[in-house]
């Protein structure tokens, strides 16, 4: 892997992985994307970008109890690893850092 | 539990998303959509849910998702599972050796029998496919008129080959066709073969295979090719090219080297040489005709055009063409000239006059693929019985199955895939019996050369594909729905019912009945037509008559001056054409009316030494002057088919010349009893080009004067085939394909009634073991046989009843529509044959039943109750 760069929605399900705590599976990852940005995920595109976060080693992912609107059929929880939890830092700093550099916006024309 | 009944996902979509996706994130993958699927139906209703839904199944369906894509598990699981599928089948066929054996030979016999069906109608229906080109190959034919009536012919004017290939750029090439029947002598010894005249572009038009030398040398004028089996024939064991054969090439004798051997021509050929000699040949003969002459010559014409755009182009140069042919032939005219397909020209053969394939008439084929389908539906029927009968021993297997999560349609996969153990067997086995038992017995019979050869057929490899999954598919279908129908609390409590279905297993069982009474009726209406028509009267007296060909003038009066020496012979008389071997068709008019009539061309004293019949007036006369040119004999269906009375002062026309009828003869026999009898005239013809010379010997003599007359026709003529010998051995060759009809029939029967007659014994078997506690029982309190087997005997009787009645109507129906196609003259079907057919089936019947009841009368009810 190079680097540890993680594309944009990627980093938008990283985050939500890490606000839902615990309670993260695929449909409340969608649901909570879906309140906080107002955004339309398909589910397959949140599984694929989970799969892949997972394989990069930035969330952990164990298996978890049934309910009974699923069939029967067990959810797959996901939780932030030590390595997501250091990206979504390093990136925070690293937007931080950017946006400070911003100049100050200038409603003065006279340049 | 009222939520599912509200909403549930659509259902096809769900079994997509289980059938692709690996099982392995299956589940994570259902719940999630399951999920959103019913948070979407409380907030966006049912049709937006249902529609979001597949949407979502949808866009899951990719590559990391879909099965086997990042494991390899699944696949060994699957093998594994059929490993088992196939040990568990074939220890249930050993387990069960009776009812399976009864399955598999029954199956293997019909299988043989749709073999030789299916090579039969191939080599009718696919004749010259293999060759390489043949999508690109032409048939020139013509149609021209000829009394009247247009016809299409498959032969064209010899020259028109050489026009057309230096003249037709888009023509690749043209190859010209002839064939002769001819003599081929090696050292001393003659044999008759079909001589093929081919230009030598033939070799490359069509392919065949070549065994030694090369193809080459058909430029060769000394040079022959021939086929492996002739050269078998020819000389042996010994090495065939270079040989040196005598062959008489356009009435010359000449010898000939041969120059290549190729392999022997499949069954599905469309030429059927034996020796194919150089066109040269006879080219050569016709540069000594004049120019008229060459045009005489008709060959068939073959054109190679690879491009199919040109072929309009070839078709408009036609016109040149005609306007030449009919400026050579003012009396032979040619309206158009048109193009056959290569590949059309079996299908077209009925309608080309001359052409080439004879299409050999459907009503074999038909009969063929009737006695196939017969028997394999005997055989399946058999099959599906004995299946479900079976099953009632391993229902058990099929309730634990289901229990622990089998679904249906696994164990429909299941029976299916053992099934097709059994079939695979039954095709091997069928396989052997076709090529071992049945092809040899019907190639003597049919004079064919059929052969199951695996090697250069794909179309047979097709054909046994299709089969297997055919049989596979039917026989075992309705047993493994059936079976797999049953829930496993029924199965378990035993209050299933399998095998008790009777009105089914009856229903099959009642048509195979019809079935077999149908063969059993044919063969038996056959037996009697063969045996009236042996004993029908010919119309004339046909012993003490000896015929043979004379195949020119000269010779005719040779072997007419050696034979008025011999003592024995009372009279002789010439003709042209000879009943009961060759008989020329003509037009009569009749009061403006046209009619076929059959006219035999022949001396005055024909009638006389045939001994035809006279019924009123007089045969000819030689000494009348009018009786040579204007006078005929006519048979009585002349004057009943052409409304005249005898005698009668109308005058026939035939050929623009009128004539007189002079004498009325009963009908007889021209040609075999396939051919009803239609109006004769007898005219007389001076002693030129006589074809037949027939004799009148002293009664008592014939065999011994045939023997003679063949000798001296052999002294006389060289170069040419002998036909001739008794009058009476002149349907000979009929009569042996009747019997030879006539044994297929009744081996049909035979089968027939074995087929049946296994599939009852199966199910009597299968039946009564599962009642042999019943029996025990009952035998204990003191029943005796009577009483045991009086409800099985009963319940058959009544299936055997209804079948005859069934199978009864049905023979009236179709042996008589067969008997009318075959013969012309022919016995109704009598009430013997179906009391006998009855008779037949219920000797059978009671016989496969009582074999089975010795066995129950035998147990001991000790061991029987005691089993478990």
């Amino acid at each position: 892997m190079k680097g540890n760069h993680i594309g944009e929605l990627e980093e938008l399900v990283l985050l939500t992985v890490g606000i839902l705590h615990n309670e993260a599976y695929g449909v409340s990852v969608l649901q909570e994307i879906k309140e906080q940005t107002g955004r339309d995920v398909n589910i397959s595109a949140v599984h694929a970008v989970m799969n892949r976060l997972e394989e990069k080693g930035l969330l952990d992912s164990n298996i978890g109890g049934a309910t009974n609107i699923r069939g029967g059929r067990r959810k797959k929880y996901y939780a932030l690893s030590s390595g997501g939890r250091s990206i979504v830092e390093e990136l925070k700093t690293q937007r931080d850092k950017l946006y400070n550099q911003l100049p100050p916006l200038s409603y003065n024309f006279s340049i | 539990m009222k939520g599912e009944n509200i909403s549930s996902p659509p259902k096809w979509a769900d079994r997509f998303l289980e059938w692709y996706c690996n099982p392995k994130i299956l589940e994570q993958i259902q719940g999630d959509v399951h999920e959103l699927y019913h948070w979407r139906v409380e907030k966006k209703g049912n049709k937006n849910a249902n529609t979001a839904f597949i949407w979502d199944v949808m866009r899951f369906f990719r590559w990391r998702n879909i099965k086997n894509s990042n494991t390899q598990k699944q696949q060994f699981n699957n093998t594994a599972m059929f490993k088992n599928y196939m040990k568990i089948g074939w220890r249930n066929l050993t387990n069960q050796k009776v009812p399976s054996l009864i399955n598999i030979f029954g199956l293997s016999c019909a299988i043989a029998c749709c073999l030789v069906a299916y090579l039969f109608i191939e080599g009718i229906w696919f004749k010259g496919m293999y060759h390489e080109n043949k999508e690109e190959i032409y048939m020139v034919t013509h149609t021209g008129g000829g009394n009247d009536a247009i016809q299409r012919y498959g032969y064209t004017s010899s020259p028109m080959a050489n026009i057309i290939e230096s003249e037709f750029p888009a023509v690749k090439s043209a190859v010209r066709v002839e064939r002769i029947t001819g003599i081929v002598k090696y050292k001393n010894e003659t044999f008759s073969e079909r001589i093929y005249y081919v230009d030598t572009d033939f070799k490359d038009m069509f392919t065949y295979p070549i065994v030694y030398g090369s193809l080459e040398t058909l430029k060769d004028l000394d040079k022959v090719v021939i086929t492996e089996n002739v050269s078998q024939k020819l000389f042996g064991t010994t090495h065939p090219i270079g040989q040196e054969v005598t062959m008489s090439i356009n009435g010359e004798q000449k010898i000939m080297t041969i120059g290549c051997v190729v392999e022997t021509l499949p069954s599905t050929a469309m030429f059927r040489f034996g020796v194919l000699l150089n066109y040269q040949h006879l080219a050569l003969a016709a540069a000594k005709y004049s120019l008229n002459d060459k045009w005489k010559e008709q060959p068939w014409l073959f054109l190679q055009v690879q491009d199919k755009e040109q072929l309009s182009n070839v078709i408009a140069g036609f016109d040149r063409l005609i306007s030449l042919q009919n400026e050579a032939r003012p009396d032979r005219k040619y309206l158009e000239l048109q193009l056959e397909p290569f590949t059309t020209i079996v299908q077209n053969s009925s309608e080309i006059e001359g052409g080439l394939g004879t299409f050999g008439g459907l009503a074999p084929q038909i009969l063929l693929s009737m006695i196939a389908i017969f028997m394999l539906t005997l055989a399946i029927f058999n099959y599906v019985n004995i299946a479900i009968l079976m099953a009632k021993k391993r229902i058990k297997e099929i309730g634990v199955r289901k229990a622990i999560g089998g679904r249906r349609g696994q164990l429909i996969f299941q029976f299916l895939s053992e099934n097709l153990i059994t079939c695979f067997l039954a095709i091997v086995l069928g396989g052997i019996i076709a090529s071992t038992l049945f092809l040899p017995w019907f190639n003597e019979l049919a004079r064919k050369n059929l052969a199951i050869d695996l090697l250069n057929n794909t179309n047979l490899w097709m054909f046994f594909g299709t089969l297997l999954i055919f049989i596979t598919v039917a026989s075992g279908a309705y047993p493994a729905f059936y079976i797999s129908s049953f829930k496993p609390s029924v199965i378990f409590r035993g209050t299933e019912g399998l095998g008790n279905k009777s009105r089914f297993t009856g229903g099959l069982l009642v048509f195979q009945f019809a079935l077999a009474m149908i063969t059993i009726v044919a063969g038996l209406s056959i037996i009697q037509t063969n045996t009236d028509n042996f004993k029908r009267d010919w119309g004339y007296n046909k012993e003490s008559k000896i015929f043979v060909n004379t195949p020119s003038k000269e010779s005719y009066f040779r072997i007419k001056d050696v034979l008025s020496q011999q003592s024995n012979i009372i009279e002789m008389t010439g003709s042209r054409h000879h009943v009961g071997q060759n008989i020329a068709d003509d037009i009569a008019t009749v009061a403006g009316e046209d009619y076929d009539v059959i006219t035999i061309y022949a001396e005055a004293n024909y009638g006389e030494v045939m001994d035809l019949r006279l019924m009123k007036g007089r045969l000819f006369n030689t000494d009348l002057a009018g009786d040579n040119i204007a006078s005929i004999v006519v048979n009585q269906t002349f004057i009943d088919q052409l409304d005249l009375s005898f005698p009668t002062e109308e005058l026939i026309t035939m050929d623009s010349i009128k004539y007189n009828i002079i004498g009325l003869v009963e009908d007889f026999h021209y040609s075999n009893f396939a051919f009803s009898i239609n109006p004769v005239a007898i005219l007389t013809m001076p002693d030129s080009n006589y074809n037949y010379l027939t004799v009148k010997v002293e009664p008592g003599s014939t065999a011994e004067m045939a023997e003679v007359v063949k000798e001296i026709w052999h002294e006389e003529i060289e170069g040419e085939l002998y036909y001739g010998g008794a009058q009476s051995d002149v349907f000979e060759m009929y009569f042996s394909d009747m019997i030879g009809l006539r044994n297929v029939l009744l081996f049909t029967a035979i089968l027939a009634v074995i087929l049946s007659a296994m599939g009852l014994f199966g199910l009597v078997s299968l039946n009564l073991s599962s009642k042999m506690k019943d029996f025990g029982i009952q035998k204990i309190l003191g029943a005796n046989m009577v009483q045991l087997s009086k409800n099985v005997y009963k319940r058959f009787l009544i299936l055997l009843v209804i079948g005859c009645l069934i199978g009864g109507g049905g023979a009236l129906f179709v042996i008589s529509a067969l008997l009318d196609s075959i013969y012309a003259f022919h016995s109704s079907i009598g009430a013997l044959s179906l009391i006998m057919g009855v008779f037949i089936l219920l000797v059978v019947m009671i016989i496969t039943i009582t074999s089975q009841f010795v066995k129950v009368k035998k147990a001991n009810p000790v061991d029987t109750l005691r089993m478990e």
